[in-house]
């Protein structure tokens, strides 16, 4: 580690979040050097605004698209907006998806990647059966034992990858193989009946405002992180992390810590997501986690974030969730042959990544910051104040 | 005088001779007896006794493990095989050392036999493989020959199902039973068995290769026939509705074979819905129910082979308030689906089932044993499709039993609760 005070705040960079929009912006960091004049506000202003619209543009094009897919949806298949459907049906099962991606997204933001999600999705959901033993009055303590151990594999992946540097791909890959082998013998010793208790089956059945609570749930959990992320200091710091870990470091971010964070925060996901799952289904079954390995990773990069890492938008993750639930739905109900129906998903997908909105920044990135386009966004009193402070 | 003694001697003779014919006569009698013997299983059965086996099994025997007695092969042999395999079901068995076996995989069955039986399993991750395995089990231990019991399981791995299978056979496995998942990825090994004289008999997952040529048997079901019936239930039923088919795997080869004959026998005036796939997952068959039932109001009947997934088609009803007033046909009886419709108490809800044929794999062992006892063995047994009906309020759900367990499964409920404990 550098001697350089260089790591501390005022000496040369500082992170700062902008304000607004989606969940979990974050402002260009700068290290500079004591040598290189200090920005002026204009500057500052004009920066400001082009990350705004830099960073704003990413996520967008995942909000047009799931509106064109409404749109689509009730003129060639309304059956699959009815109440039936809808209500019913897409909007639990985009919740599968949408909770475990929220926690990939924390793990793309790092420049990792989770496939870890269905091992820890199958045994969370086996542990919540086998440590309840089907009764009502250990469901919460069964819930909070099951997430912990969640967390505990969330760590053990987080050290291998944060600390010994492994690769994250193999790393998550072989846990979730563990997970699932680990699995296969644990439900081989658990109760006859192997259902979760009634309470938590009868609670899946639920519905408030005529939509299933497992959803509220879902958008429940979205508000939080996306709030967390995006407003505490912490969230703020691990956008800087996402954002340029070198920087971070170098501010005096601990970034392993938030790297680990992130694959503790991604196992916590997809252990909330098994349960869930273990609600809706009452029965869980070993290939429970099978369809959640790549749909979260699809809905994260849909939604705007880099592979290579950086910023991602909780809120837009969980927008591309439902809209990956809500085309598998539409073919569905428009009766398309299985064989279609893998062509036109996959192509949807294949699209929705060319037009992503992380490709978007990349061809924006270089125009707004052309001399000419900079200025057009200068606010002009801020513009003359910063001429007169330079 | 002489006259007279001589007659007496004659007929005394005349007797012993007529005595000894008739003796002669009806001892052929028996010793063919069952080729045109009164079995209760009907004309052709083999004897008892022939190739070491009973073949007169209790009829409630039969009917546990295959619903009925009208589900036999048709053809002599087939159902000879099936009976003895029955019969065998019957005897008790060291049930401390079956748990042994089950548990460690593999064990000697103390008989000193000289047979080695390995049982190459293409997945063992559900209950309902479980349930098989220890099946082969409790039937290879009603054989003083075998000696030796080895269990391998791929997990769906199509390189470790080759491997296995080769592996039992360095091991010494000279009598051998499997479910082919892995297809006919698996026909050089089993091919090469073959060549070595070991007996390969596979059931329920489908034909590989040519049976009866490439390896002993397969035991299966007429497809065709259960989609036909299938199709009866939904005309009588359904009459006026529609029907909507449920199926597995993408491109799988068992699904087609039903839908094709159950579409060709709908009445006019049911309406086809269509059909989709579920990987034969809960979640799979709750996405396509709900498609159906959104764009399908008059939806009456839903056919699908496997119970198990069934219960996601009934989630789809229960998460949208809907009561499944509607008709179930499938093939498999997995615990679940009673359970659920039990559970789900809803008097419209009517369904039809089969067996979940955990004994065709006690039928296989039977069938590689009579192989090597001399028997020519037919290359595909075939269990007809006979499906009952499962009524309300209890739909036959068994609470003592894993909620993904056969009803119909061999196994006694102690040796269950010690397989599953709770």
């Amino acid at each position: 580690m550098p001697a350089l005070a260089s790591r501390r705040r005022g000496c040369g960079g500082v992170a700062r979040a902008a304000a607004g929009g989606s969940g979990g912006r974050v402002a260009v960091l700068s290290t500079g050097s004591v040598a290189q004049p200090i920005a002026t506000r204009g500057q500052r202003a004009r920066s400001s605004l082009i990350t705004s619209v830099l960073v704003g543009s990413r996520f967008i094009p995942i909000w047009l698209a799931t509106g064109l897919l409404f749109a689509i949806c009730a003129i060639i298949a309304p059956e699959t907006l009815s109440g039936l459907s809808f209500s019913s049906a897409i909007l639990p099962l985009a919740t599968f998806v949408a909770v475990p991606a929220l926690g990939q997204a924390l793990v793309v933001m790092t420049g990792g990647i989770d496939l870890s999600t269905p091992g820890v999705i199958v045994l969370t959901a086996h542990l919540l059966v086998g440590l309840s033993g089907g009764r009502n009055d250990r469901l919460a303590p069964a819930i909070f034992e099951a997430l912990g151990v969640a967390a505990l594999v969330g760590l053990f992946s987080g050290f291998l990858v944060a600390v010994l540097r492994f690769n994250p791909l193999i790393v998550t890959l072989a846990v979730g193989q563990i997970l699932l082998g680990r699995t296969l013998i644990y439900r081989g010793t658990i109760a006859n009946e192997s259902g979760v208790p009634p309470a938590l089956g009868d609670f899946s059945t639920k519905q408030t405002l005529g939509v299933s609570d497992i959803f509220w749930i879902g958008v429940l959990l979205t508000i939080v992180a996306a709030f967390l992320l995006r407003s505490s200091r912490i969230g703020r710091r691990f956008q800087a992390v996402g954002a340029n870990p070198q920087s971070a470091w170098i501010a005096g971010i601990p970034v392993v810590r938030f790297t680990i964070s992130a694959y503790l925060a991604s196992a916590i996901f997809s252990g909330a997501a098994g349960i869930l799952l273990a609600a809706f289904f009452r029965y869980p079954q070993i290939d429970l986690g099978n369809p959640y390995l790549l749909a979260p990773i699809a809905a994260v990069v849909l939604a705007g974030a880099s592979l290579r890492g950086g910023v991602a938008s909780l809120t837009s993750t969980w927008v591309a969730a439902f809209a990956l639930t809500l085309l598998n739905q539409m073919l569905q109900v428009l009766g398309l042959s299985t064989a279609l129906q893998f062509i036109v998903f996959g192509a949807a997908i294949l699209i929705g990544t060319v037009i992503s909105g992380d490709r978007l920044a990349a061809i924006l990135g270089p125009v707004l910051q052309r001399p000419g386009v900079a200025a057009a966004f200068a606010d002009p009193e801020l513009a003359e104040e910063g001429e007169r402070d330079a | 005088m002489e006259h007279r003694k001589l007659s007496r001697l004659v007929r005394r003779w005349h007797v012993v001779a007529v005595s000894a014919v008739v003796t002669g006569l009806v001892v052929l009698a028996s010793a063919t007896a069952g080729s045109t013997a009164t079995s209760p299983y009907g004309a052709g059965v083999f004897p008892n006794g022939k190739y070491g086996e009973n073949y007169n099994p209790k009829p409630a025997t039969v009917a546990k493990a295959i619903v009925s007695v009208k589900a036999l092969p048709s053809d002599p042999v087939g159902k000879s095989i099936v009976l003895a395999a029955m019969k065998r079901a019957e005897q008790k068995v060291d049930l401390d050392l079956a748990f042994k076996c089950w548990k460690q995989g593999s064990c000697d069955t103390g008989t000193g036999g000289k047979y080695v039986l390995g049982d190459a399993d293409g997945f063992c991750g559900n209950v309902w493989r479980k349930v098989t395995e220890m099946e082969v089990i409790l039937q290879a231990l009603t054989y003083k020959q075998i000696g030796k019991i080895i269990y391998t399981c791929a997990n769906l791995d199509t390189q470790k199902a080759i491997s296995d299978f080769r592996g039992l056979i360095s091991q010494g496995a000279n009598v051998m039973v499997g479910y082919a998942d892995a297809g006919n990825a698996l026909l050089p090994a089993v091919r090469d068995a073959t060549k070595r004289g070991i007996p390969f008999s596979t059931y329920v997952g489908g034909t590989i290769g040519t049976p009866g040529k490439d390896y002993t048997t397969v035991l299966t079901q007429d497809l065709c026939g259960l989609g036909k019936q299938f199709a009866a239930i939904v005309n009588k039923y359904a009459a006026g509705g529609s029907v909507a088919f449920l199926g597995g795997t993408p491109g799988n080869t068992l699904t087609p074979q039903w839908q094709k004959c159950e579409k060709a026998a709908l009445a006019k005036n049911v309406k086809y819905a269509g059909e989709a796939d579920t990987s034969w997952t809960r979640e799979g068959a709750l996405k396509a129910t709900s498609a159906f039932i959104s764009k399908n109001p008059d939806l009456k009947a839903i056919s699908f082979e496997y119970a198990d997934g069934f219960v996601g088609a009934l989630q789809a009803y229960e998460a949208a308030h809907k009561p499944p007033n509607i008709v179930y046909t499938g093939s498999t009886d997995e615990n679940s689906v009673f359970c659920e419709a039990k559970k789900i108490g809803n008097k419209g809800f009517r369904m039809w089932s089969g067996s979940g044929f955990n004994s065709q794999a006690r039928m296989a062992v039977t069938a590689s044993m009579m192989q090597l006892a001399g028997a020519k063995v037919p290359g595909v047994i075939t269990i007809q499709p006979v499906l009952v009906e499962s009524k309300y309020p209890s739909y036959g759900c068994r609470p003592d039993l894993p909620i993904e367990a056969s009803p119909r499964a061999a196994v006694p409920i102690s040796l269950f609760k010690r397989m599953f404990p709770g």
